[in-house]
């Protein structure tokens, strides 16, 4: 399931606790979300799923909700 | 203008409904802030605070740490810009050393009361371009954090040299999203501000998105940045960084060396910028710079010629020493360490440098990291430096105490082959730069902007079992 996948992902990369995560979480609302635990994250979701983020979507992702709506678009079937 | 507490007042003359200051909740005109300006004033001067009294500013870049940096200066107070994420002990550092007799935070019920209730008039202190106007704390990292005094007329040196460089003019628009608890940052703020242009402001790059489309429908003409930020905007948002950037006038890079390829990368991505970096330090603002658009790459390493009025020398050891208006008088209450670094009123700046024939200074490391090879002195840069352009190497670390200790980050992970590096360092390097001792390592440990912790990298030479 995407949303379990990057909830680890994301505790992970950002070095947080459960308690810290939610799907509205934003980039910059912690500390550890920083500019470049943000690149960090983009590029092991990218590795996770075996995808690459169109640049255009990447500077749209700005939050956990963000960054699941992405993984979805990139790994839907061509209709 | 003599005073940094005149520069708003003077615009809002001039152009009180012009767009001044903004973030990604409000907008302000000059008048507006103004406005605010002198209510943080009035607030200050009714809760006791009088002229020269310390007053830290713990803010997140945001309009409200604008309003009150000013408001403090307008108070005829020394304003101590703090980062936002300060831990409670260097907080407490700052305390001791400054004895602040207030602590403004975003948020505090006592600035939202200043600034709702608003004025009209100004408090009108009777301060000098000889008074400390602002106390900017060092991010050394360790010991004591020193507070840099820096009076209005030191800053304004270094604003009438940036402004004439730079070239601002009303017209400018900058994005500015580096700490304004630094003097890069804030630098920027001041510069824009006294020509009369906008400020857009927001903590750093982390929305990243948000910031490049500011860019792009606020026309900004200006974005100052670390070499950092821009290596990231440029390998992982290439073609919507250049689409956004595309219509800035200039980028001002600091706090770090910016490599010669990066700036012709960066230079190729947004031909039209007119790209400058330039040497400073807390103590001693903007003492060089240079338009690397306009030097060409011939001059890519360098970081400019001495700005006028600024003397810099190099002493034989290589030290550069920095003298003229720019230049702070000292730590604040720390006469030790002031005379150490200030000790016949030139600053030693700790920074290895040489000059050419053209006055063009170029870095070539920090004293306390040269590394002693049985009396020879090896410069850790220029190994890195080597290292960096082997085939393979994605980043590289050196440090020492008494061998050359090289830390390899390779571009695919696998292990390195340490032979071909040797090769390859001793095809271009004195044999006693040559590391002595290669270790595999999944990145370098880097401070925020973007320099080696070469203390963190000394340490793991005990932790851990060499490649070779």
């Amino acid at each position: 399931m995407i949303e379990e996948e990057i909830k680890q992902i994301v505790l992970r990369e950002l070095k947080i606790g459960t308690e810290q995560y939610s799907e509205e979480l934003m980039a910059g609302d912690i500390p550890e979300w920083d500019s470049l635990a943000h690149v960090n994250l983009l590029m092991a979701v990218e590795k996770h799923f075996s995808i690459a983020f169109d640049v255009g979507d990447a500077i749209d992702i700005e939050s956990v909700g963000d960054l699941i709506d992405a993984v979805r678009h990139a790994t839907q079937p061509p209709s | 203008m003599q005073l940094l507490s005149d520069i708003i007042p003077s615009q809002t003359s001039k152009r009180p409904e012009a767009e001044a200051v903004c973030d990604p909740d409000e907008s302000l005109t000059y008048a507006q802030l103004a406005e605010r300006v002198n209510a943080v004033a009035r607030g200050l001067h009714g809760a006791g605070i009088a002229p020269g009294d310390r007053v830290a500013v713990v803010m997140p870049n945001s309009v409200d740490f604008i309003v009150a940096h000013f408001g403090v200066l307008a108070a005829g107070a020394i304003s101590v810009p703090c980062e936002p994420g300060i831990s409670e002990a260097n907080l407490s550092a700052i305390r001791e050393s400054c004895e602040p007799k207030l602590v403004l935070r975003r948020g505090d019920n006592v600035f939202k009361k200043w600034i709702q209730a608003g004025s009209a008039d100004a408090v009108l202190p009777q301060r000098k371009p000889s008074d400390v106007a602002a106390l900017m704390y060092t991010t050394g990292t360790t010991g004591r954090p020193k507070g840099v005094m820096l009076t209005h007329a030191n800053i304004f040196a270094a604003l009438r040299n940036i402004c004439e460089f730079v070239g601002y003019t009303e017209a400018d628009r900058e994005v500015v999203v580096l700490p304004l608890s630094h003097n890069f940052g804030l630098g920027h703020i001041y510069c824009n501000l006294l020509c009369g242009g906008a400020i857009y402001t927001e903590p750093g790059l982390t929305r990243v998105g948000r910031v490049l489309k500011k860019l792009r429908d606020w026309g900004a003409t200006g974005f100052p940045g670390t070499p950092l930020g821009f290596v990231m905007l440029m390998d992982r948002y290439g073609d919507a960084f250049r689409e956004c950037a595309s219509g800035l006038r200039f980028i001002v890079v600091n706090s770090a060396p910016l490599p010669p390829e990066r700036a012709a990368q960066l230079q190729e991505l947004l031909p039209e910028v007119d790209l400058m970096v330039y040497y400073g330090l807390t103590e001693a603002s903007r003492s060089t710079f240079i338009s690397l658009s306009r030097e060409g790459p011939g001059r890519y390493r360098s970081v400019g010629r001495a700005m006028p009025e600024v003397c810099i020398e190099i002493l034989d050891t290589g030290e550069m020493v920095i003298s003229g208006p720019t230049v702070t008088s000292g730590y604040w209450n720390d006469p030790g360490r002031t005379a150490e670094a200030l000790p016949d009123g030139r600053l030693r700046t700790g920074d290895l440098g040489q000059l050419d024939e053209g006055g063009y200074l170029t870095i070539t490391g920090r004293i306390k990291d040269m590394i002693n090879v049985g009396g020879y002195k090896v410069n850790p840069e220029e190994v890195e430096r080597v290292l960096a352009s082997c085939a393979g190497v994605a980043d590289a670390g050196v440090a020492g105490d008494d061998k050359v200790h090289a830390f390899v980050v390779t571009e695919t992970g696998s292990a390195f082959d340490a032979e071909a590096l040797t090769r390859h360092c001793f095809s271009q390097l004195e044999s006693y730069k040559v590391p002595a001792m290669f270790h595999q390592i999944d990145r370098i440990p880097r401070t925020d902007t973007g320099k080696p912790r070469r203390g963190d990298l000394l340490k793991r030479i005990n932790e851990e079992e060499p490649l070779c």
